[in-house]
C-alpha cells in the first residue's frame, strides 16, 4: 500500500494499480474509450484518459501509468482538457450528424463523452453548406469507401462507419473467447475493425463484442420490427417467454442498481405491449434439468460417454461443433430451456387452449445474441413449425419500450401466465455460472439416492473462478463435476480432458463471463463488479422461492402426466432432444 | 576526416578479400580473441558513440543494459529500414562496404551475448539486400561469423529480414512487432528493448551507420574516436545533401560541422545550385526542423543543437518553391504512414492531409488555421509514439516562419 | 503442390517467418487472396483474422486485386525539389486522371513514400518498372512504352 496525491488530495493505492483504477475506485471521473475492466491490461490506445503527473513529462495515459510512491496526479490541467477536447472532436468528425438514425442514440459512450466535454462535432468536418468543390466531395466520399457492413447473420450487425477503433471487440474475441473472428485491418485512416477480406462473420455469436462496443459499430441484430409486426397482426397470438437472468438485468436498463429484481415489471411491460401470453423460461429450465438429470443417470448406468457437457448455451454448442467436433458425442442431447419451452407452446399449450399453432408467434426475451442463431437452427422445428420465431435481447426490449414511451416503473406488477409460468429456484440458478450444475445436482442426487435433500445448496460449484471442480459423494459414487465459463477456460478444460489429465462425469460450460448474467445481450455497461451484484440477485431469488428443486415443479408434473409420459420417453425425445453437426472447416 | 568511408575507394563490396586487405575483421578478431564482452562495452562507452539513426542515444549504455539483463537468450538487430524521405545513407554503406556493417554487428552481438542476429532491411532495397546476402556468405565461409566465430566457442548467426513497406517499422518497437508476425505498431515504452525486446528477450537495435563506426573504435581506440567531432557528440556523420545544392550526395564530416559549412564548402555541397537562391533548409527528412538562412552557422551534433540533425538529411529549399506543395508532401507522407492505432495520429494526420490538399488547390477556409494549430498540438503532445511529433514538426515551423503566407489565400 | 505450399515449405512455421512468407507469395503472385491466406494461416496455426490483419497493414502486400494499371510517383521532399510536381501534372494531363483518385476505369496515379533513391529523383514506377531522374518531358514516352 502507498499514498499518492490526485488533484491535491491523498488516496491509498496498491502496488501495481494503475492511476485509472485508483481514480475509478474513488469516484474521480476520467474519460475512457478503450479501457475496460474485462480487458486488462489496458494499452493506452485511445488517448482519452491522459493526465499529467509530477514524475512524468507531458501527458501520459492513466490506464497504463502505475501508482508510485510520491506520485502526484493532475487530471484537470489546461493541457489535459485541451487534449480531451481536440481528440474527441477528431473522433466526432466521422460521426457528425449521424446520431438521429443510430440504434444507440441516447445510450452511447461517445455521445456521453461529447456532452461531458462540450465539443463541437463539426469542427474538423465541413457542414453541407460549406462544401464547395468537387474535389472536396471526392475526399468525403473517399472516407465512406472504407465502410464494412455485415448484416448477413442472425445475431450480430456491424457497421464500421461508427467504429472508433478502440479494439475492445478484437481483444475480447481473441483473449476471452479465443475465437479471434475480428482483426485490426489496413493502416492509417483506413484502419478498420473487421473480418478477413470482409467475409461474413464466422464465430460463435456470443455477442461479447456487441456488449463492449462503445458505439453502434457492433450491435445485436435488431428484431424489434418483427416483434412489432407480430404484435400488430390481429391474426397472430404473441407468446413471450423470459430467460432467468433478464428479470434481474431488466431493471438496470431503467436506472436501477444491478441485482434489482424486476420480474413483475417485466411481465407487466410485455403485457402492456400487447403480448397475449407471458410464460417463464425457467419452466423450460426445470424441464431441461429433469431431462438432463435423467440422461446423466442413463450415462452413469451405461458407463459413458463421459464427461457429459451441458447444452443450453448455443455459443458453447457452436464452439464444439466448429472447433472440437470430436466432443459432439459428449454433449447432452437436451435442448436449451428456450428450445424446450417453445415446442411445448406450439403443441401442448396450443392443444389445451384450442389455438391453431400456425397462429402462434413464439418470442423469447434473452440475455444473449446467440439465442437468435439458435432459434434459427434448421433442426429446431419439432413442433412442425419454427419452434422459436423471434428472439429479442433485453437491450432490444428496453429500447422498444422506450420507443413506445412505456416506463415499467409506472406499471402495476403482473405475474406470469400460469399455464407455463410456474418456476423453481433451481431453474432461476441457470442465470449464473454453476447454476445449471447446482440445479442438476439437486435433482440428480435425489433421484440417485432416493433420499430427499435436506439442504439444497451446493456451494462448491458456485463462485467466479474460470474453472471450478468438485467431487460429490452420491451413495457409493464419487460424482466428479466441473464448471467453466468463458471460452478460454472451456478450451483449457477440453484440452485437459483430451489429454486425459482430467476426468469428469458432468461439466457445465457457459460461453459468457459468469454465465448468462454476463451475456452478450445484457445491458451496457457490464463489468466484473456489476456481474457480482447480478449473481447476488440470482442467489437471493433462489433462496426466496417456495420450490427450489426442478422436479417438484407442479406444472411439469402435470405435463409429464398428460403429455410427455416420462423423462426420456419417445415424446420427450421428439420434442425436447436434438442432434448436433460437425461444422469444422477442412 | 574519415571513419566510416575510410578506404571505401579500395573496397569491392562483393570481394571480402578487399576488405580484409585494409584491416577488415581485425577488430572482430580482437574483440572475440583478446577482449571480454564487458571490455568491449567499456570501450564503446568510453568512445561516446551515439546512435546515428536519429535519436542519438549513447550506444555503449544501450549495450550495457542488454548485457546486464539476465535472459535465456538475447538478440541483436541492425536497423536498415531507412524509410525517412531524403535519407539513403545506410543503403550507400551497405552497397559500398557491407562487411563494415557485418563486422560492427558481430562485435555488438559478442558484447551483449546475442547468438541470433538480424539485419532488418527496407523491403525496397533489393540491391543492397543481395549484396549483404553475398557478403554474409563470404564472412561465414571464412568462419568470421556463424558457428564458432573466429575459432572461439561463440556463435554469431546473422540473418536478413526484409521489411514490407511501412515507415513506422523503422521505430524500434514497431520493428520488433513486425518481426514477431504482428502488425508493425509501436509498443508501450517502458519496457525498453534492451530489457524486453524481440519475443520478450533483451534486444539491442542499432542503426547501420552506428554499427559502421564500431570496427574503427576497437581498432584505433575509444580515445582517438572521442577526440573527433565534439566532446559530447564525438565522431563523424554521413550527411545527405539534397535539393538546390551544386553537389547533392552523401558526405562524411565531423559532428559539430555547421550547416553553412556543409552546404557551401567545396568538400561537401559546394554551394547553391546555379540559377537558384536559398530560401530555407530542412534537416532530418520529412520530420525535420526548418532552418532560416540566418541560423545556418549553427553546428549539427547530438544533444546540443537548437536544430536536431536527426539522421543527417539536409534539404536545401530554393526560393520559388511553392510551400503548399511541400506542406502537402509532408502531410501526405505522414497520413499514409500513420499506423492507425491512436486517435490523434490516425484522425489528426488524415484531417491535416485534407486541409493540405485544399490549400494546395487554393481552397482555404476560415477555420483552417485554428484547426491546423490544434491538430499540430495534439500530434505533438498526445500521440502513442513519436510519429505524431514527427508529423507536426515541419508544419509547425512553417507556420511560425511563413504562417500568413500559407493561410491568407482565400 | 500449389505454389503457395512450395513457398511455405521453405519456412519453419514460426512467427518471425510469417511476414517473410507473405512477401514471397506477393512477389510470386502480386496478390494475397482469401484462399492463399487460409493456407498460410493453417500452416502457421494462426487464425485467419490474424494473418489478414498483418497482410493488410503493409504497403508491399496487396490483399485486394486490381485490374488497373498503377503509376506511382515519389511524394518526398527531395524529389519535389527536383520538380516531381511537374511530372505528376503531366501524367494527369496525359491520362485524364487525378492523383489519388480512383475514378478512371483503367489507370490509377498514386503518390508513394520515399524509396531511398533521392540522389536519382524524381522516381516513378509504372506497373513494375522503376524509372529515375524522370522529367516532365519523359512522361509521354515512358507511358506509351510501359503501360
Amino acid at each position: 500500500m502507498m499514498e499518492i496525491k490526485i488533484n491535491g488530495k491523498s488516496y491509498q493505492a496498491e502496488e501495481d494499480e494503475t492511476i485509472l483504477e485508483v481514480c475509478e475506485r474513488n469516484g474521480i471521473r476520467l474519460p475512457t474509450l478503450c479501457a475496460h475492466p474485462d480487458l486488462l491490461p489496458s494499452e493506452g490506445i485511445c488517448r482519452m484518459c491522459l493526465i499529467e503527473t509530477n514524475q512524468t513529462k507531458g501527458l501520459v495515459p492513466s490506464c497504463v501509468e502505475k501508482a508510485r510512491e510520491g506520485l502526484e496526479v493532475f487530471t484537470e490541467t489546461e493541457n489535459v482538457k485541451k487534449a480531451r477536447k481536440i481528440n474527441l472532436e477528431l473522433l466526432w468528425a466521422d460521426h457528425a450528424g449521424k446520431c438521429a438514425g443510430c440504434q444507440r442514440n441516447g445510450r452511447c459512450r461517445l455521445q456521453d463523452l461529447a456532452q461531458e466535454y462540450d465539443i463541437d462535432e463539426f469542427k474538423f468536418v465541413p457542414r453541407r453548406q460549406e462544401l464547395k468543390s468537387e474535389d472536396e466531395l471526392d475526399l468525403v466520399k473517399d472516407n465512406w469507401e472504407h465502410v464494412a457492413m455485415d448484416e448477413e447473420n442472425t445475431s450480430i450487425t456491424r457497421d464500421s462507419q461508427y467504429c472508433v477503433e478502440c479494439r475492445r471487440c478484437v481483444k475480447i474475441c481473441r483473449d476471452m473467447q479465443t475465437v479471434e473472428a475480428y482483426g485490426m485491418n489496413y493502416r492509417s485512416s483506413k484502419t478498420n475493425v473487421g473480418t478477413p477480406y470482409e467475409m461474413p462473420l464466422d464465430c460463435i455469436f456470443c455477442g461479447q463484442c456487441s456488449l463492449v462496443c462503445p458505439t453502434a459499430a457492433i450491435t445485436e441484430k435488431d428484431d424489434t420490427k418483427k416483434f412489432e409486426e407480430a404484435l400488430q397482426d390481429p391474426k397472430k397470438m404473441v407468446v413471450v417467454q423470459t430467460a432467468p437472468s433478464v428479470r434481474l438485468t431488466f431493471s438496470e436498463e431503467f436506472d436501477n442498481p444491478p441485482g434489482t429484481l424486476w420480474e413483475k415489471k417485466l411481465v407487466a411491460s410485455l403485457k402492456a405491449l400487447g403480448c397475449d401470453q407471458v410464460f417463464d423460461t425457467i419452466l423450460g429450465a426445470d424441464l431441461t434439468i429433469i431431462e438432463e438429470a435423467n440422461e446423466l443417470l442413463q450415462r452413469i448406468k451405461n458407463s459413458g460417454p463421459f464427461p457429459m457437457f451441458t447444452s443450453c448455451c448455443p455459443s458453447w454448442i457452436l464452439y464444439v461443433e466448429k472447433y472440437w467436433p470430436e466432443f459432439i458425442p459428449n454433449l447432452s442431447s437436451c435442448k436449451s430451456p428456450q428450445q424446450m419451452l417453445s415446442p411445448l407452446v406450439k403443441t401442448y399449450f396450443a392443444r389445451k387452449a384450442k389455438i391453431n399453432p400456425a397462429q402462434i408467434v413464439n418470442v423469447a426475451i434473452m440475455p444473449c445474441t446467440s439465442k437468435k442463431y439458435e432459434a434459427d437452427r434448421a433442426e429446431l422445428t419439432a413442433s412442425g413449425f419454427q419452434d422459436t420465431d423471434i428472439v429479442l435481447t433485453i437491450r432490444e426490449l428496453a429500447r422498444f419500450l422506450r420507443k413506445k414511451k412505456i416506463n415499467p416503473a409506472t406499471l402495476k406488477d403482473e405475474k406470469f401466465d400460469p399455464a407455463l409460468g410456474i418456476s423453481t429456484g433451481a431453474g432461476m440458478l441457470f442465470a449464473s455460472s454453476g447454476g445449471v450444475m447446482e440445479a442438476a445436482l439437486r435433482t440428480a442426487v435425489e433421484k440417485m439416492t432416493g433420499v430427499a435433500l435436506g439442504k439444497v445448496d451446493f456451494e462448491m460449484v458456485r463462485g467466479v473462478e474460470g474453472i471450478r471442480c468438485a467431487e460429490i459423494a452420491v451413495g457409493d459414487l464419487k460424482l466428479k463435476v466441473a464448471v467453466a465459463h468463458e471460452i478460454r477456460n472451456a478450451k483449457k478444460l477440453l484440452e485437459n480432458v483430451k489429454k486425459g489429465e482430467s476426468e469428469y462425469h458432468f461439466v457445465e460450460v457457459m460461453a459468457c463471463p459468469n454465465g448468462c448474467i454476463g451475456g452478450g445481450g445484457q445491458p451496457q455497461p457490464t463489468t466484473p463488479e456489476i456481474r457480482l451484484a447480478r449473481i447476488k440477485g440470482v442467489l437471493d431469488r433462489d433462496r426466496g422461492m417456495p420450490i427450489r428443486k426442478s422436479h417438484e415443479n407442479p406444472v411439469l408434473k402435470k405435463i409429464y402426466q398428460e403429455f410427455l409420459g416420462h423423462p426420456g420417453s419417445e415424446k420427450a425425445e421428439e420434442l425436447l432432444h436434438t442432434k448436433y453437426t460437425n461444422r469444422k472447416k477442412k | 576526416m574519415q571513419i566510416i568511408t575510410k578506404n571505401w575507394e579500395k573496397i569491392k563490396p562483393l570481394e571480402i578479400g578487399s576488405y580484409i586487405r585494409v584491416g577488415g575483421y581485425e577488430s572482430l578478431r580482437k574483440a572475440i580473441r583478446e577482449m571480454s564482452p564487458a571490455e568491449v562495452i567499456e570501450e564503446i562507452k568510453k568512445s561516446g558513440l551515439r546512435g546515428r539513426g536519429g535519436a542519438g542515444f549513447p550506444t555503449g549504455d544501450k549495450w550495457e543494459l542488454a548485457a546486464k539483463t539476465a535472459a535465456d537468450r538475447k538478440y541483436f538487430i541492425c536497423n536498415l529500414d531507412e524509410s525517412e524521405p531524403g535519407v539513403y545513407k545506410d543503403r550507400i554503406i551497405a552497397e559500398k562496404n557491407p562487411h563494415q556493417i557485418i563486422e560492427g554487428l558481430a562485435i555488438g552481438a559478442y558484447a551483449i551475448g546475442a547468438k541470433k542476429v538480424f539485419i532488418y532491411i527496407n523491403g525496397h532495397y533489393d540491391g543492397a539486400a543481395e549484396i549483404l546476402e553475398i557478403a554474409l556468405k563470404q564472412a561465414e565461409e571464412k568462419e568470421f561469423i556463424g558457428r564458432s566465430a573466429m575459432g572461439s566457442p561463440v556463435d554469431i548467426e546473422i540473418e536478413i529480414f526484409r521489411s514490407a513497406g511501412a515507415y513506422i517499422c523503422g521505430e524500434e518497437t514497431a520493428l520488433l512487432n513486425s518481426m514477431e508476425g504482428q502488425r508493425g505498431e509501436p509498443r508501450l515504452k517502458p519496457p525498453f528493448p534492451p530489457v524486453r525486446g524481440l519475443f520478450g528477450r533483451p534486444t539491442v537495435i542499432n542503426n547501420a551507420e552506428t554499427l559502421a563506426n564500431i570496427p574503427y573504435i576497437l581498432k584505433r581506440g575509444a580515445k582517438t574516436f572521442a577526440q573527433i567531432g565534439l566532446k559530447s557528440s564525438p565522431g563523424t556523420k554521413l550527411f545527405i545533401l539534397g535539393g538546390a545544392v551544386k553537389n547533392p550526395g552523401v558526405f562524411e564530416a565531423p559532428l559539430g560541422t555547421s550547416m553553412r559549412d556543409l552546404i557551401y564548402n567545396s568538400l561537401y555541397g559546394g554551394g547553391i545550385a546555379k540559377g537558384k537562391e536559398l530560401w530555407f533548409v530542412q534537416l532530418a527528412g520529412a520530420c525535420g526542423r526548418l532552418v532560416p538562412p540566418a541560423k545556418l552557422d549553427q553546428p549539427l551534433a547530438y544533444g546540443q543543437c537548437e536544430f536536431a540533425l536527426g539522421s543527417g538529411s539536409i534539404l536545401v529549399v530554393h526560393k520559388g518553391v511553392d510551400l503548399k506543395n511541400l506542406l502537402f508532401s509532408w502531410a501526405d507522407f505522414f497520413h499514409r504512414e500513420s499506423c492507425g492505432k491512436c486517435v490523434p495520429c490516425r484522425e489528426g494526420t488524415y484531417r491535416l492531409w485534407e486541409i493540405a490538399k485544399r490549400l494546395q488547390n487554393n481552397d482555404g477556409r476560415e477555420k483552417d488555421r485554428e484547426n491546423v494549430e490544434e491538430i499540430l498540438w495534439t500530434l505533438a503532445n498526445t500521440t502513442f509514439c513519436p510519429l505524431g511529433n514527427f508529423a507536426a514538426t515541419a508544419w509547425q515551423d512553417s507556420i511560425n516562419l511563413f504562417g500568413d503566407q500559407i493561410f491568407d489565400q482565400k | 503442390m500449389s505454389f503457395v505450399q512450395k513457398i511455405l515449405l521453405k519456412f519453419e512455421p514460426k512467427p518471425q517467418n510469417l511476414l517473410r512468407a507473405l512477401r514471397e507469395i506477393q512477389k510470386e503472385n502480386q496478390f494475397v487472396g482469401p484462399e492463399v491466406c487460409r493456407e498460410v494461416a493453417k500452416y502457421f496455426s494462426l487464425p485467419l483474422a490474424r494473418v489478414f490483419s498483418l497482410a493488410s497493414f503493409f504497403d508491399d502486400i496487396s490483399v485486394k486485386k486490381t485490374r488497373k494499371k498503377i503509376i506511382k510517383v515519389c511524394s518526398g521532399g527531395t524529389c519535389l525539389m527536383n520538380e516531381s510536381e511537374k511530372v505528376i501534372r503531366q501524367i494527369e494531363m496525359m491520362l485524364g486522371v487525378k492523383v489519388g483518385n480512383d475514378a478512371h476505369p483503367k489507370y490509377k496515379l498514386e503518390l508513394m513514400s520515399c524509396r531511398g533513391l533521392c540522389d536519382r529523383g524524381p522516381v516513378m514506377i509504372v506497373d513494375k518498372n522503376i524509372f529515375e531522374k524522370v522529367k516532365a518531358e519523359d512522361v509521354d514516352d515512358l507511358i506509351k512504352n510501359y503501360l
